[in-house]
């Protein structure tokens, strides 16, 4: 099946943890690549391009498993793209 | 697709001009079709159009087949509402890159922009800083020794620390102490900015993402009930009175019910074509009034703050219909 890559905005729960913990966390999508934002007193924005196949339903895996991380307190999808397209 | 067109300012619109392809993508049902509709709906006015699939015409790179798909592709645009002889229309090649950042030499006969010379000829729109201060709220921290931190990206109006704020629906007041993008403080913030800000007098569990703050002299309107044009982009089967979706505008997702089915419009002029149809289906427009049952909404009609203005309806993982406020008819 074709792929797609969709950027999300990956906000943490606690500002202390680090960017690596929490996309280690996140199992059962490929993570392509990621960048930190920063923010804000302290937080940063985890900006990261995960790989998902082109099928029905979309995001909605990839959005279900980051709403219900512990780790994550909010995300949104940004961006989505082909996967052969540089974001 | 349609989850980011409610926040754009504008959009490549891809025709392939495959034989066979093309047709489907335009005739009733298609993709093209579709999205063409959904970004006049949302008042995406500038478009650039790319006649894909060049290299697989017959023969390759054919200007009477592009001819053809332009105008087959006009035709529909012309339909939608777009005044078409503005609107770039570029033969490419997604494939081989034909007049994407270079221009083709296989394609001799086209002599008009590439698709990055198109990006560039588009028009940044004005930053509304002279409009009243809008920001939806992302998220909000608590951090030792800074306090109550709400993170947002400015949409509208300008935020200058000292001022006093105000945070809707729940009509909190508080002030702002310091702003910081980028991890350095600013004195003030604009559309545009991504910013945390630390707020005096209002507690983090008072605070949540989907809420939107403003100027306490001219909050951000706090709807019960509303009147949105929307247009149907995918419904299995038809859509009825009493339908509840998710509606997701700005940072908000809320649950909520189309409680009236007032007409179904002409999306290019607004005209009724029907009035208080009994179901609408996918590729439909109409005018709905909706209801967050639960919970009222922030949101303002796209007349006066088009950013906050537009909202896409979703269902089971699916985009369903997308649109814009048109009237508050119940403010909170
Ligand atoms: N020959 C040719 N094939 C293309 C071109 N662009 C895309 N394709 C192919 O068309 C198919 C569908 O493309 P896709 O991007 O999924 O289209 P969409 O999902 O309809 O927007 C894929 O197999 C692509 O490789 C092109 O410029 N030339
Ligand atoms: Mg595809």
């Amino acid at each position: 099946m074709a792929k797609v890559i969709a950027r999300v905005k990956i906000l943490p729960k606690d500002i202390a943890t680090k960017p690596d913990v929490i996309l280690n966390s996140i199992s059962g999508f490929k993570l392509i690549k990621y960048q930190v934002e920063p923010i804000a007193f302290g937080l940063n924005a985890i900006i990261a391009d995960f790989e998902l196949d082109d099928a029905e339903g979309g995001t909605d895996p990839l959005e279900q498993a980051l709403l219900t991380n512990k780790l994550i307190s909010e995300m949104e999808v940004i961006g989505v793209s082909n996967a052969r397209t540089k974001l | 697709m349609i989850t980011g067109a409610s926040q754009a300012d504008a959009a490549i619109l891809v025709v392939s001009a495959k034989e066979g392809e093309t047709e489907t993508a335009l005739s009733e049902g298609g993709q093209a079709r579709e999205h063409a509709f959904l970004l006049k709906t949302l008042g995406v006015n500038q478009l650039i159009v790319l006649i894909n699939k060049m290299d697989a015409t017959q023969p390759p790179y054919s200007q009477k087949r592009f001819d053809e798909v332009k105008n087959m592709a006009s035709d529909l645009l012309k339909l939608v509402g777009y005044k078409v002889d503005t609107l770039p229309i570029i033969p490419v090649s997604g494939w081989t890159g034909d007049n994407l950042s270079e221009k083709s030499t296989n394609i001799t006969w086209y002599k008009g922009p590439t698709l990055l010379e198109a990006l560039d000829n588009l028009q940044v729109p004005p930053k509304p800083t002279d409009k009243p201060l809008r920001i939806p709220i992302q998220d909000v921290y608590s951090i030792t020794g800074v306090g109550t931190v709400p993170v947002g990206r400015v949409v509208t109006g300008v935020m200058k620390v000292g001022e006093t704020i105000i945070v809707m629906p729940p009509a909190l007041k508080g002030e702002v102490k310091s702003i910081e993008t980028h991890h350095t403080g600013v004195e003030k913030a604009e559309p545009g900015d991504n910013i945390g800000f630390n707020v005096r007098g209002i507690a983090k569990q008072d605070v949540k993402r989907g809420m939107v703050l403003g100027h306490p002299d001219n909050p951000p309107t706090v709807s019960k009930e509303f009147i949105a044009q929307i247009f149907v982009v995918f419904h299995p089967t038809a859509i009825a009175a009493g339908y509840t979706p998710v509606l997701h505008a700005h940072t908000a997702q809320i649950a909520t019910s189309i409680s009236e089915i007032i007409s179904k419009i002409d999306p290019r002029t607004g005209q009724v074509v029907e009035d208080h149809p009994k179901t609408i289906k996918t590729g439909d427009a109409a005018l709905v009034r909706l209801k967050p049952p639960l919970t009222p909404l922030c949101i303002e009609t796209y007349k006066e703050f088009p950013e906050l203005g537009r909202f896409a309806l979703r269902d089971s993982g699916r985009t369903v219909a997308a649109g814009i406020v048109k009237e508050i008819t119940q403010k909170a």
